[in-house]
């Protein structure tokens, strides 16, 4: 049986889907059966990043109204063999979900699947709350900023009210990820620091990811940045993967600048 | 001939009428039943069948001979409504009793207290205390208001602050160590 993770972040465009594709490549990059479901409906971009735009003839809404098969609708990454896409529907909008029928397909997916994850749309209304009520753990998204950590806040209060295990007085649990961290704004202060943030949202940290201009190029030619192997970003998105995998891998500071080590220099004076 | 020795603690109540003292019981029944009662005054037929469904225990004769300090043990009769979780931002609380939280309260959250409001947390959201005092630690950004009257952050050094309403004026005062929580 699988783990169902919702990817949320209250606040739009901070980074959610990114985080879904490289954390879906990653896990599976570890041998693990993963499917990515996009939840955004109506706007969905899940299959853009994955490079998959041009091979989605049905989604999750045709399969959720028996108008297609899982098998049909679900959609293998070019980048792994064990990676699938539920692609959102570009029609339909968020309130053409019902929850029996959500509650139905997360149930399918997860006996199919190791990681079923997904990716929630922005805001707390109707779409996000389906996004999360059937999930048994969620993966916040925030940027070092306070706008950001405010929605987050209130979305991680949502998950503790509404969600189906909460409601069961189960556990969600809740991991946090700070993404477009921007080592020069932490140093001069107009970032707020991890450690603050850690402290206002009191959930588990999972990683943090450098903000990173390859991203935007990876994302518009649909090979997810944590591919690219000398990104940073990419780099901390790999072991975000592999501690969703259980692997315990040491945490990195991507908040101080990479100053080239002694060594590094000695050498460079060489060339 | 078989004696065993229990060391217990004893509360002492007066009963003045059947209305208040039941009224007293029922708030306190659950603390009580830790406790033997020794009651003094009229044991009414309603009372007795309270002290026999509720499975108190009691008695009405109490003869203890030897140093007998008499401790006075004060209990306010109010409500406390306790909140072991983060208060997050969203999230509206009303309380018409006392409220003791043991957690932070985020911004954007807003609580909401007829009664004294002791907040173990940092508080960067919003307090309405209408009590007569107030246990807080504040960041600048919270909103504080007591008994209706906005208290001036400046007065609220970062640290534990006690905010009392004597009758007439509202004083904060900071409290240097801050309070062990057991
Ligand atoms: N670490 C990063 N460095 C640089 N750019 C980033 C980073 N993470 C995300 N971005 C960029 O930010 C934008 C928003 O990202 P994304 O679409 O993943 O956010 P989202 O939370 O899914 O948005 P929405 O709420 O609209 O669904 C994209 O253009 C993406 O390329
Ligand atoms: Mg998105």
């Amino acid at each position: 049986m699988g783990v169902v993770f919702a990817v949320i972040s209250g606040k739009g465009g901070v980074g959610k889907t990114t985080t879904t594709a490289n954390l879906g490549l990653g896990i599976a990059q570890e041998g693990k059966k993963v499917v990515l479901v996009d939840f955004d409906l109506g706007q969905r971009n899940l299959d853009l990043i994955l490079g998959l735009e041009n091979r989605v003839i049905y989604d999750m809404v045709h399969v959720m109204d028996d108008e297609a098969g899982l098998k049909q609708a679900l959609i293998k990454s070019k980048h792994a063999d064990n990676l699938f896409l539920l692609a959102a529907s570009q029609t339909k909008d968020k309130t053409a979900l019902v929850q029996e029928k959500v509650k139905k397909l997360i149930a399918t997916l997860k006996e199919e699947f190791d990681y079923v994850i997904l990716d929630a749309p922005a805001g707390i209304e109707s779409g996000f709350e389906h996004t999360i009520m059937f999930a048994d753990a969620t993966i916040v998204v925030v940027n070092p900023e306070v706008s950001s950590i405010r929605d987050a806040d209130k979305a991680i209060g949502i998950v503790d009210a509404k969600c189906e295990r909460a409601k069961e007085n189960k556990k969600v649990q809740k991991y946090l990820i700070i993404n477009r961290i921007n080592p020069a704004m932490v140093t001069s202060g107009e970032m707020l620091m991890s450690g603050d943030i850690l402290d206002i949202l009191s959930i588990d940290l999972l990683g943090k990811i450098p903000e990173d201009k390859a991203i935007v190029e990876a994302s518009n030619t649909g090979k997810p940045i944590i591919l690219n192997e000398k990104s940073q970003a990419g780099a901390a998105y790999k072991r975000i993967s592999k501690r969703l995998c259980g692997i315990d891998v040491d945490f990195e500071d991507v908040e101080t600048f990479n100053t080239p080590s002694l060594m590094g220099k000695i050498k460079s004076l060489f060339q | 001939m078989k004696v065993k020795q229990y060391s217990i603690k004893v509360f002492e109540i007066n009963i003045e009428s059947q209305s208040s003292f039941l009224a007293f019981m029922d708030k306190n029944i659950i603390m009580l039943r830790h406790y033997l009662i020794y009651l003094k005054g009229e044991i009414t037929p309603a009372i007795q069948e309270y002290l026999d469904t509720n499975d108190v225990t009691y008695t009405t004769h109490l003869n203890l001979r030897g140093n007998k300090e008499q401790q006075e043990l004060i209990l306010k009769q109010s409500d406390l409504k306790i909140i072991d979780e983060i208060v997050r931002s969203g999230q509206d609380i009303r309380v018409e009793s006392d409220l003791l939280v043991l957690n932070r309260v985020n911004s954007g959250a807003k609580i909401y207290v007829e009664g004294n409001l002791i907040i173990t947390g940092i508080v960067d959201g919003m307090l309405f205390c209408n009590g007569d005092f107030m246990l807080v630690h504040t960041s600048p950004k919270a909103m504080i208001v007591f008994n209706g009257v906005e208290i001036d952050g400046s007065l609220l050094q970062n640290k534990f602050n006690k905010i009392i309403f004597n009758g007439d004026e509202i004083l904060v005062s900071p409290i240097e160590k801050e309070p062990k929580w057991a």
